[in-house]
């Protein structure tokens, strides 16, 4: 009991650290630093190179955590970059056995287990608590998910029944993702109110149970914790060769309008729908209900049968005869659309041409449904894509939205 | 238990309440070993299960081409189980903040989906799964997923596979 009572103080206690970082961090300012500190350095690399298992179109970069307020740090590379995603997500096995990192502990005083959904699977493992820092930024003891950690090997069923797991650096192509999408939680006030399985559960011995998550115990979206720059990201992508290249390097810049590199420029901005992060998509004569502009998602996708599936190698993508040359317009929740050109190439064709290559802006593949339009990483090449984070101030209006 | 002994023992005209009751038993019987049976192929009452298991509210129309059975559950995800005349379920959708518990909706099928992304290059994207006996389509991101399946054998001659949905 006495033990319990303390392990609910020390979450208590925990809690209310973050909260006070998140209050730090601002919520809606001008997430400009203070005035006499010089502006924090908030470029970061990223790279398209395919990464540990081989898959074209992932963006990829490379973080540093730490123990909360020690020097005991790692710099894991090739973490996925995902502005359709919130929070930091490692595989447990790239993580450095000395790098011990605390486990957070849900109000029940049990420790807190996630699971995080994807469109293609899920990935099971802790919350624990790290200082997040990338260029020169830091997102102080925020919660992160440490995926295929072997001291929760028993998954619950209403977590592993909702696809194929993503536990392995293979399985999820990346070791690690960087969720610095238009929400400051992974799951936000729903998770709060109320225990939704296969969200987060606690796990006092061997069975989980699905658990309530205050806010900021869920997974934080690192951008939002910064204490300047807080209010989204721009990722920036050289244009690339018809044929593809076998490398693209560019750029994550932290804040839209807070420093003099992230001015919002010329960008139309897109406010998405406050719930679900979608905005519209019209194309050749038919609304898409459900679109999203998202770095996490490899390719364009769209349609069922807009052209020929591949039958080689890229098994599942889209194979036209010849290269496709189309448009569509994009629309947020105002009046304001943007318009823009993209192509659809043969992409057995692409892959048989250049088997090493692995940054593609002209490939696409089927969504399966007539809802659906995703513009993927091969949207983003040759332009800067800016996502605002829920609620934050921006020169372009409050988050969220997407602008280019 | 001791209620329905006692209601048995009272009289002679409750031998069909007795009856109602033993067929309320079965009923419930068939619903409980119906939930490791899916939905997708199964027949019309296995969709109870379903709803056992997430706890939904159900609410049902019906067209002369097809029933349609939609299940609400807490989280907000919202299902559609699509039954056939013949009273094959064949078709199921889903649309909301979560995903759903698709081992239970698509039983057998479950497995030849996870089989049929291990050897795509395509990852954390939009799934489509075309297979000779069952097409799944999934999308979205977290806070608002939506996806469906069908069997094309099962699929009426006048439902187009679009209209799951």
């Amino acid at each position: 009991m006495t033990r319990s009572l303390l392990r609910a103080l020390l979450a208590v206690s925990a809690l209310t650290a973050l909260l006070s970082l998140a209050a730090c961090g601002g919520g809606g300012g001008s997430g400009g630093g203070s005035s006499s500190s010089p502006p924090a350095q908030n470029t970061q690399s990223i790279t398209v190179d395919g990464g540990p298992a081989n898959i074209p179109n992932f963006a990829f970069t490379s973080v540093t955590i730490c123990a909360p307020g020690s020097s005991n740090c790692q710099t894991i590379d090739h973490i996925q970059v995902d502005t359709g995603s919130s929070g930091l997500r490692i595989i447990a096995s790239v993580l450095s056995p000395g790098l011990s990192l605390p486990q957070l502990t849900e109000a029940g005083g049990n420790p807190l287990v996630e699971c995080a959904q994807f469109v293609y699977g899920f990935s099971w493992g802790p919350v624990k608590l790290a200082d997040i820092r990338i260029a020169g930024e830091q997102a102080s003891s925020a919660p992160i998910q440490v995926i295929g950690d072997g001291s929760f090997p028993a998954i619950p069923r209403s977590c592993s029944n909702s696809g194929p797991p993503q536990d392995t650096v293979m399985s999820f192509g990346a070791n690690g993702l960087l969720g610095v999408g238009l929400f400051a939680q992974d799951c936000g006030s729903t998770c709060a109110q109320t225990a939704i399985p296969g969200t987060y559960y606690s796990c006092p011995t061997s069975t989980c149970q699905p658990v309530q998550a205050a806010l900021a115990m869920q997974l934080q979206n690192p951008v939002a914790l910064f204490s300047a720059d807080n209010n989204g990201v721009i990722i920036q992508l050289p244009s690339v060769p018809a044929a593809g290249a076998p490398t693209v390097t560019g750029s994550m810049i932290f804040g839209i309008g807070t420093q003099a590199d992230n001015g919002l420029g010329g960008a139309t901005v897109l406010p998405t729908d406050p719930n679900t992060g979608t905005i519209v998509t019209t194309y050749n004569g038919q609304t898409y209900t459900n679109s999203y502009v998202d770095s996490g998602s490899s390719l364009v996708f769209f349609g069922i049968t807009a052209f020929p599936i591949c039958i080689g190698s890229a098994q599942g993508f889209y194979c036209p005869t010849a290269t496709q040359n189309l448009s569509a317009t994009l629309q947020g929740t105002t009046q304001t659309s943007s318009h823009v050109g993209f192509s659809v190439a043969n992409a057995d064709q692409i892959f048989t041409a250049n088997p090493s290559f692995n940054a593609f802006d002209d490939l696409a593949a089927p969504s399966g449904d007539t809802d659906t339009f995703a513009w993927g990483l091969s949207f983003f090449y040759g332009r800067s894509v800016y996502t605002a984070i829920e609620e934050r101030n921006t020169p372009g209006g409050q988050g969220p939205y997407f602008a280019f | 238990m001791n209620t329905f002994e006692s209601m048995v023992s009272t009289t002679t005209v409750d031998i069909r309440l007795f009856v109602l009751a033993m067929a309320e038993v079965a009923l419930i019987t068939l619903t409980t070993s119906a939930s490791v049976h899916a939905s997708l192929g199964g027949i019309e009452t296995t969709i109870e299960a379903d709803r056992l298991a997430i706890d939904a509210t159900q609410r049902t129309q019906r067209t002369p081409r097809f029933t349609l059975h939609e299940l609400q559950a807490p989280s907000g995800t919202t299902i559609r189980e699509y039954v056939s005349p013949a009273g094959t379920v064949f078709g199921v959708a889903w649309q909301g903040p979560f995903m759903p518990d698709l081992r239970q909706l698509l039983g057998a099928h479950f497995d030849e989906y996870v089989a049929a992304m291990e050897t795509s290059r395509i990852r954390r994207s939009p799934v489509l799964v075309q297979l000779p006996g069952f097409v799944l389509q999934s999308s979205g991101h977290m806070r608002a997923f939506a996806g469906s399946a069908y069997l094309p054998q099962a699929l009426p001659p006048d439902v187009a596979a679009e209209e799951i949905r």
